[in-house]
């Protein structure tokens, strides 16, 4: 389905709807969206979302995590939340003797969004227009429709910012409409992995500044004093995300070198997260399972790569003696990995372009120190990983900053 | 190994009134890797098996296909190394004894035969996958290039072609293929993944490309579904997709399950079900303490069959989630008991060759 000028249409009307478009933006550059009236509106519309008034919808979308979902989007919607955002993103230029500086959008944002969650396309376009953009949508493949019905509700609650939104459902695969659309732009904004990032270079134009949100690994941080809370706090992370978001923890370092203290942690937490973590699906129980057993196989054939499994009834810990950084299986199923402090910024800064969160039991300066230096961008508690934080970095940088320019006129 | 030839004799493969046969040709089996293949020994001891007292199929300790991954377990050298297509990165190969080939022709054939796959009347072939090149010795595009031999070709085109240096799919000219063989006075044959047969006919449907395919035409489908438990829905809406864009009848649309690790070929009935032949036992097993059970209950897929000297690979875990019922719920007249796959266990993370299909065919982004 397409969204244009407010309207729905098919998806063959694509490259008729294309071809209109140069025309219409011309104009609406002219006269950037002013973001207080559409402030206002998503004050309303998370104030209906609270109300219950979305949740048929919602409900349709069968979240794993609905209610905390929920909540996060009311609360990251709320007026105060967003005049917040604004001020910690879009801050007054500093005063230079001499120049007059002025900020101004990059004026066409072209959105290439990824699937993993839901709401991203929808918010990705919000995010543009508080920077004062128009902004072209492509949307995900197997897109659940969410997208253009939140937009088309944000519309009837603001119908100024009509003239500065364009939802496609163009494939990814359709090359030429793709281009026809990046050419348009002046910003593209790529959601996905280091493919995503690689075709969309090659179908942009030279001038085109590219704001890439890629695949991000996170990680839990451990000393050896963490306590019954901390391991409460870490399932409940994983439990929450099931591990799917760049912030999850993909692996559990412990600050030591010591295999028997990784066997111990194991040992201690396999229960918490069994307890907490709850019934698992037949496929990742499945693979778990099978897993386990790949490992006795190993060792009966004499294979065994130093590596321990601690199979609950539902979840999988993995004690492995390297410290290597690596998605995990997800589900339920994490690595647990010594990383003595001395070794964080020599083992994990070779990775500094894909790390984001790190979680910490306890927060000690010498330790958020190194994780800084490693290349790490949130440093949080464990029960924060992937709970958003008010005026929080995106990937070391500020979306709305990326999605303006500066200009500066002598005086 | 005279229990594996009396089993795979004609006129004992399709009946199952030689009871004791199976597990005679699998205890054959199982002593004649243990005497050969002193790798497959160690396992086997350090499994716990107890040879002496080995009189259930369940006692038999299994291999996981993740473990035959990246290493070589096999008896005998062969001339012919089977290989997986690289599930997670890394490869199986399982090799063939030349005494093994006779015997997985037979079954071949004797799965295919059931739905009158075999015909001297010449077709035109479209294969939904990639054409065979030197480079790439992935099972699936023999067995594709297996399947063409059935009944011989007119003309093969493919979905994928190489093209400086990388596999390019080519949708518009598998249409305009589609139509000039619709306008043959000889049937055609689809081949291939499901999951690029829902793309194509997706796309027909859409451009509302409306075909009747020469009488005798078949679709043949093998590898995966698109979605864990979706299954039945899929293939429904297929069937209906098939009928209506291609003129294709549901009870000429047959699938075909076969793995690397476990080389039986099953053909599906004309109530697209996987029936067990007399040479092979399945057992499904809980996902949690990996005991057998009952049949309805779904868990992981466990297969054995003594169809291999080449390669230990009578017991096989599969990473595959499905279910088996006895042969009277399928009502086609084979009373022995099938299976339905009903999806790979930890999809989510494992990458498989039809993933991998399923990403080319709906674009990288």
């Amino acid at each position: 389905m397409i969204l244009f000028d407010g309207k729905t249409y098919p998806s063959s009307e694509q490259d008729r709807l294309i071809g209109e478009l140069a025309p219409r933006l011309t104009a609406a550059r002219e006269t950037p969206p002013d973001p207080e009236p559409l402030i206002r509106a998503l004050d309303t519309l998370a104030g209906r979302i609270a109300a219950g008034e979305y949740d048929a919808l919602i409900d349709a979308l069968d979240l794993p995590d609905r209610d905390r979902m929920v909540r996060e989007a009311v609360w990251m919607l709320q007026e105060e939340q967003l005049r917040r955002k604004m001020a910690v993103e879009l801050p007054p230029l500093p005063e230079t003797p001499g120049l007059a500086k002025r900020r101004l959008p990059l004026g066409v944002l072209f959105h290439i969004a990824a699937g993993n969650l839901d709401v991203l396309p929808a918010y990705s376009v919000i995010e543009g227009l508080l920077a004062g953009n128009i902004n072209i949508l492509k949307l995900p493949g197997g897109d659940n429709g969410l997208t253009v019905r939140v937009l088309e509700e944000l519309i009837a609650l603001c119908p100024q910012i009509r003239d500065y939104l364009y939802v496609f459902d163009t494939s990814s695969r359709d090359l030429e409409a793709m281009k026809a659309l990046a050419a348009l732009a002046g910003g593209i904004v790529v959601w996905g992995g280091e493919e995503a990032v690689r075709a969309v270079r090659a179908l942009a134009p030279a001038n085109a500044r590219i704001i890439e949100w890629g695949h991000k690994l996170s990680f839990a941080y451990l000393t050896p004093s963490y306590t019954d809370a901390d391991l409460t706090a870490l399932a409940v992370h994983i439990r929450e995300t099931r591990q799917t978001l760049c912030s999850s923890a993909q692996v559990i370092y412990l600050d030591t070198a010591d295999m028997a203290e990784v066997l111990r942690f194991c040992e201690r937490f396999l229960p918490v997260l069994d307890g907490i973590y709850g019934e698992n699906d037949l496929s990742h129980n499945g693979k778990m399972t099978l897993q386990s057993y790949t490992a006795r196989l190993r060792e009966a054939a004499g294979q065994s790569d130093g590596s321990r499994l601690f199979r609950g009834r539902n979840v999988l810990l993995t004690a492995s003696p390297d410290s290597r950084l690596e998605v995990s299986d997800m589900f339920g199923s994490i690595r647990v990995k010594p990383l003595p402090r001395e070794q964080i910024v020599p083992v994990l800064a070779p990775h500094k372009s894909r790390l984001q969160t790190a979680g910490l039991a306890v927060r000690e300066e010498d330790l958020v120190r190194r994780l800084a230096l490693a290349g790490v961008t949130r440093i949080t508690s464990l029960a924060s990983m992937s709970r958003p934080l008010p005026g929080e970095n995106h990937d070391g940088t500020y979306a709305l900053a990326a999605y303006t320019r500066i200009v500066d006129v002598e005086e | 190994m005279k229990y594996r030839r009396k089993l795979f004799a004609a006129k004992t493969m399709s009946g199952r009134d030689c009871p004791g046969l199976l597990a005679a040709a699998v205890k054959e089996n199982v002593a004649y890797h243990r005497a050969h293949n002193p790798a497959y020994r160690r396992l086997l001891d350090g499994m716990g098996f107890d040879a002496a007292h080995f009189d259930r199929f369940s006692q038999l300790p299994f291999l996981t296909t993740a473990f035959l991954k990246g290493q070589d377990l096999n008896t005998k050298r062969s001339f012919y190394m089977a290989q997986s297509s690289g599930t997670s990165g890394k490869k199986s190969a399982v090799s063939y004894a030349p005494d093994d080939l006779p015997v997985l022709l037979k079954t071949a054939v004797h799965a295919m035969a059931q739905r009158g796959l075999f015909s001297p009347k010449p077709v035109n072939y479209v294969m939904l996958g990639y054409r065979y090149h030197r480079g790439n010795q992935a099972q699936t595009m023999r067995t594709a290039y297996l399947g063409t031999l059935m009944a011989p070709a007119l003309r093969k085109r493919f979905a994928l072609e190489w093209r400086d240096g990388a596999y390019q799919p080519r949708l518009e000219g598998l249409l305009e293929d589609l139509v000039k063989f619709s306008r043959s006075s000889f049937p055609c044959r689809i081949l291939g993944f499901p999951s690029y047969l829902f793309f194509l006919l997706e796309r027909m449907e859409e451009r509302q490309i409306r075909l009747t395919m020469p009488a005798g035409s078949k679709i043949l489908l093998g590898g995966g579904w698109k979605q864990f438990a979706q299954e039945e829905v899929e293939k429904a809406e297929l069937y209906r997709l098939a009928r209506e864009r291609l003129g294709i009848a549901e009870e000429d649309i047959v699938e075909i399950f076969a793995a690397v690790e476990h080389p039986v070929i099953y053909c599906d009935c004309p109530r697209h079900h996987f029936h067990v032949p007399a040479y092979a036992r399945v057992m499904i097993r809980d996902v949690h303490s990996l005991k057998p059970l009952p049949m309805g209950e779904p868990g992981l897929i466990h297969f054995v069959s003594p169809i291999l000297k080449g390669s230990p690979v009578v017991s096989i875990m599969t990473d595959d989630i499905g279910v088996l019922h006895p042969g009277s719920a399928c009502g086609c007249g084979d009373p022995a008991p099938f299976f339905t796959v009903l999806g790979r266990a930890g999809l989510s993370e494992i990458k498989t060759c039809v993933q991998g299909a399923n990403e080319y065919a709906e674009g990288q982004l």
